[in-house]
């Protein structure tokens, strides 16, 4: 790693983070994602980058000790150096068919909740279905060690702020099943708030709403980041560090400060986001502010950009660049050598061996 | 829709009313209230022409996934008012008398695949079903003669034969998707009514299946694309209209810039958001001001436009009783445009 | 859109000709178990009944003969055993067989016609196998009407004869269970019918019968039939070996008898004072008929894995 003052202060740390999981009936690993490393400063809003089946939501959940699957971590090393708590390390080795998440579950548990959080994917199933709202938010809160005194407070601000108490019926006493999907997903990102935690893992928050609402959440997330929302802190404590998770690049560049880009269970890119194109950037990242900034009306439709072809499948992937296939500036090198994504003193780097 | 042409499909004031349950269906005979029914849609006018592309844009809950079922007849129950005709004959007749050949022409992209896909078939059978419906026969599917027709939509969507060897709930949530999608384009049907067909894939899949779109809509098939995506209907659509709680509130011919000229409110909020999630300014647009998350409770039936509780224009003083009290009515403003507001009642009026 | 080089007959697809899976492991358990029990009835009823008894009470004869005779011997009352049990292979499954398809096939068929997915029916036609399907729920009724009359009556009501057809006890049998799997079959293809998938199905343009087999009854209803039909299958086994243990089986003819079921087979290997001397020469009876039941298992195991695709799930 590098000498650098901002890394060394990081809140998380992963080096060389592997996860993978045994196919019994294929007789092989499947590979979540490879020799993943970066790091995320305090008070740093790091976004995650990547399409469906890159290894996304599996790294964010790992982050949290929440990968069950098999073998889950392999290879690595986390480091978290959270506010009011002891420093964690972890390193995860080889070790044949033990239960590898099994130490990281059980050393992140007293911070899992107070100083980590999770919006989760998938509103209504992540929702315990036997409490009420009220309930649920109210348990996050004390578990989250916001004072009594604070907690309806608290949760009147919250639920106003995200439109859930505006009807004659607070949503507080009803069930998950009686909210609309667009509700359950408002609660859910209200619950992540509500932990106060110096780390969220925001795992597609914007997914699956309209355009106008997903406004709506990013604004929200940039008050809660502010510290306008969510439970009061103390003045100790540095503002939340975020890992937004999201397979729209076009959301990064308001709310994060860095970028990274994900593609088949590998890093390819991280960037600061005012950087954006502004420096060598790699053909994949390319590829895909190409076509978020593309110009609309019908015209455009017989030269709208695409990238061709498909994602490695990840129960071998190639040990050449994972994008070689789909590249356009791919050459003989890049189908034999994997470049290697060097991060320098900014916390930039692109692992590609045409742009440096 | 005055001209009547022969061609494509032709709804006219297609109204649609859910009862929640059987026994509020009873408690409304009772009290012959039509209490907690709800209006799914409401007077709506739509035309598919082949060739042409119409776009459906709205929020989730405003009805467009029941328009798509009205259109292709799973769903029967509507207004004895309304009327659906499909290329000049009535939709229940044309049901009643041909079911197949109105099958065979008009296929239905479903917005959930996970639901939709028979999570215990093989994918490859559920392919190979649209080469039976196109009529194929069965001899001439099990030789194979259609393997480069696949192999070469597979490619298009980034699917892969293995692909077709499971079964769908081996499949994520995209994959599936683009099986549904590869299984309506084999098919071969003249008219695509696509229910949010881009939700849940990535932007590269989503430009190559627009793509493929395309070359259908110049091949001559009618498109409904239904979608809260305004990005992807201002590219792809000739016509674009706007719903709202079930009626569209503002249609209008596609330009080539993809902005209309003139917008009602609640098209304003979605182009401007859309805006504003690709430049992320620092502050939500005005216009967003009094935008809630969700829709109120008002809607057609009642008095006053249903919008205005979320319209950032509704508490100009001049306009406030008029959107309150009064139904919009249905306006032509510069030629191809038509809108149901009041604002642009009053701007009329002005000069 | 680059189009790569597509293969002229897809592996793939070559791959899937092949046919549905078989289990293998589940045929080899089944049949081993199986042999194993054919090996184990022919040791247990062979003997020879005037033979000296070392301990000097009514043992079992195959405790004291040696293996070779023990094989391939005869029974008690002289009947040769091997030709016995070739017999009782390919002839006993016969009637319960036929009872197991009449109860299938039958609650098949009412299941899905109850069901009103295939055909809208009349109403009084629905009321009529409404009625039908509660003759489980009443089925202890049944019976106390049916004792209730035969002690009044004093009727001499050969019940014996009538239980000494096997294969009428299996259809009776069959027939008092249809209800009860119609239900099952009706509740499933309602559930079924109102999922999204299959107005999918409809909305490409598929015919309801296509739907109904391809869709419905293959994925779906062919496990919950063969486990269903499985356990019946057992049910009718067990009345079986009761029955003609007691020697309620079918007349005998050519000497022998014309099912060999494990309870002829049994009754003929021990007699009644052994129960006396020692019960636990029992455990062999209830290892054959465990071992029947298992074989049983395992086939039927075998033949839902043929039919129920995406069993073995590799993602």
């Amino acid at each position: 790693m590098t000498p650098d003052n901002s890394v060394d202060k990081a809140l998380l740390r992963a080096n060389g983070l592997s996860a993978s999981v045994y196919n019994r009936n294929r007789g092989r690993e499947f590979h979540f994602f490879r020799n993943v490393s970066f790091h995320i400063a305090p008070d740093e809003v790091v976004g995650l980058v990547g399409e469906s089946g890159s290894g996304k939501t599996r790294l964010g959940l790992s982050l949290l000790g929440l990968l069950r699957e098999g073998p889950g971590l392999y290879a690595g090393s986390l480091s978290y150096r959270l506010s009011d708590a002891e420093p964690l390390d972890f390193s995860f080795q080889h070790n044949g068919g033990k239960k590898r998440g099994e130490p990281l579950r059980k050393g992140l548990a007293p911070v899992l909740g107070k100083r980590i959080g999770l919006v989760m994917q998938g509103a209504k199933s992540a929702l315990n279905p036997y409490q009420t709202i009220g309930t649920q938010l109210k348990d996050t809160l004390a578990l989250a060690g916001c004072p009594g005194t604070q907690i309806p407070v608290v949760m009147e601000q919250l639920l106003s702020a995200f439109s859930l108490a505006s009807r004659s019926a607070s949503i507080a006493h009803r069930y998950p099943f009686a909210l609309s999907g667009g509700q359950a997903h408002r609660v859910m990102i209200a619950l992540g708030f509500a932990m106060g935690p110096d780390l969220l893992v925001a795992d597609e928050p914007t997914t699956g709403v309209d355009s106008p609402i997903q406004a709506l959440i990013l604004q929200h997330f940039k008050a809660f980041r502010k510290g306008t929302l969510g439970p009061p802190r103390h003045a100790s404590r540095p503002r939340p560090s975020m890992l937004f998770i999201t397979h729209q690049i076009d959301l990064m560049k308001g709310l994060t400060d860095r970028v990274m880009v994900m593609y088949a269970g590998e890093l390819l890119e991280v960037f600061h986001t005012s950087q954006l194109g502004q420096r060598p950037h790699h053909p994949y990242t390319e590829r895909l502010m190409e076509i978020a900034n593309e110009a609309g009306g019908r015209a455009a439709v017989h030269s709208i950009p695409q990238i061709p072809g498909r994602m490695p499948v990840m129960y071998d992937p190639p040990e050449a660049c994972v994008f070689a296939d789909r590249c356009s500036l791919a050459n003989e090198r890049c189908r034999k050598e994997k470049p290697e994504l060097v991060v320098d003193p900014q916390g930039q780097g692109v692992a590609c061996h045409e742009r440096h | 829709m005055k001209d009547d042409h022969g061609q494509g499909f032709v709804i006219d004031r297609l109204t649609v009313d859910f009862t929640p349950s059987r026994l509020l269906d009873q408690l409304k005979r009772l009290r012959n209230k039509d209490h907690g029914v709800v209006r799914a849609l409401h007077e709506l006018c739509l035309a598919i022409a082949p060739g042409k592309a119409v776009g459906l844009l709205g929020e989730s809950g405003c009805g467009k996934s029941t328009l798509a079922r009205q259109i292709m007849g799973l769903l029967k129950e509507r207004d004895p008012e309304s009327r659906i005709t499909f290329e000049g004959q009535d939709l229940d007749k044309v049901l009643d008398t041909d079911e197949q050949a109105f099958r065979n022409s008009v296929q239905m992209i479903f917005q959930h695949p996970d639901t939709f896909l028979n999570p215990k078939l093989m994918a490859r059978d559920m392919v190979m079903e649209a080469f039976h419906i196109r009529g194929e026969s069965k001899a001439d599917i099990q030789a194979g003669r259609f393997h480069e027709e696949l192999g070469k939509a597979l490619d298009v969507l980034g699917l892969t034969w293995e692909d077709l060897e499971k079964t769908s709930d081996q499949l994520s949530g995209g994959e599936k998707k683009r099986m549904s999608i590869l299984r309506v384009i084999l098919a071969k049907p003249r008219y695509i009514i696509a229910d949010e067909p881009f939700s849940g894939l990535d932007v590269s899949y989503r430009n190559r299946i627009l793509k493929q779109f395309e070359i259908l809509k110049e091949a001559g098939v009618g498109f409904l694309l239904i979608s809260h995506d305004f990005h992807v209907t201002k590219k792809f659509c000739d016509e674009i209209c706007v719903m709202y709680k079930g009626r569209i509130v503002h249609r209008y011919e596609n330009p080539e810039s993809g902005v209309p000229e003139v917008q009602h409110p609640y098209t304003q909020v979605l182009i401007v958001s859309n805006d504003y999630l690709a430049r992320c300014h620092e502050a939500l647009p005005e216009i967003m001001g009094k935008f809630k998350p969700e829709m109120g409770e008002k809607d057609w039936r009642t008095a006053g436009c249903p919008f205005e509780d979320r319209c950032f224009y509704s508490d100009n003083t001049e306009l406030k009783d008029a959107c309150r009290t009064k139904t919009p009515p249905e306006q032509r403003v510069m030629g191809s445009h038509v809108l149901r507001c009041h604002l642009f009642e009053a701007k009329e009026q002005q000069p | 859109m680059p189009v790569r080089d597509i293969p002229a007959q897809p592996q793939a697809l070559q791959k899937a000709k092949r046919g549905r899976r078989l289990n293998q492991v589940s045929l080899a358990y089944g049949l081993l178990l199986l042999w194993v029990m054919a090996l184990i009835i022919g040791w247990l009823s062979t003997g020879d009944a005037t033979a000296a008894n070392p301990l000097g009470v009514n043992q079992p004869l195959w405790m004291s003969t040696t293996g070779a005779d023990r094989l391939m011997g005869y029974d008690q009352l002289g009947t040769p055993i091997g030709p016995m049990i070739l017999h009782a292979f390919f002839f006993y499954p016969l009637p319960l067989v036929l009872g197991t398809l009449i109860f299938a096939i039958g609650g098949i068929v009412i299941g899905i016609l109850r069901s009103g997915f295939f055909i809208k029916l009349h109403t009084v036609i629905e009321i009529v196998l409404d009625k039908l399907m509660q003759i489980v729920e009443l089925f202890p009724a049944y019976i106390a009407i049916i004792m209730i009359a035969w002690y009044t009556t004093q009727a001499r009501f050969e019940l014996a004869e009538f239980w000494k057809n096997l294969n009428m006890a299996a259809c009776a049998l069959a027939l008092l269970n249809i209800p009860f799997f119609a239900k099952v079959v009706a509740r499933k293809v309602n559930q079924l019918a109102s999922m999204d998938f299959i107005e999918a199905e409809r909305a490409m343009g598929l015919k309801k019968s296509e739907i109904l087999i391809k869709h419905i009854f293959i994925p779906y209803l062919v496990p919950s039939l063969i486990l269903t039909a499985g356990s019946f299958l057992m049910e009718l086994v067990f009345m079986d070996i009761g029955l003609s243990y007691i020697s309620m089986q079918l007349g005998e003819f050519d000497g022998f008898p014309s099912t060999g079921s494990f309870g002829i087979l049994l009754a003929k290997a021990y007699v009644p004072s052994q129960f006396d001397v020692g019960p636990w020469y029992f455990f062999q009876v209830a290892l054959i008929v465990t071992l029947f039941l298992l074989s049983i298992r395992y086939l039927l195991h075998l033949a839902r894995t043929i039919f129920v695709e995406g069993m073995t799930n590799d993602a």
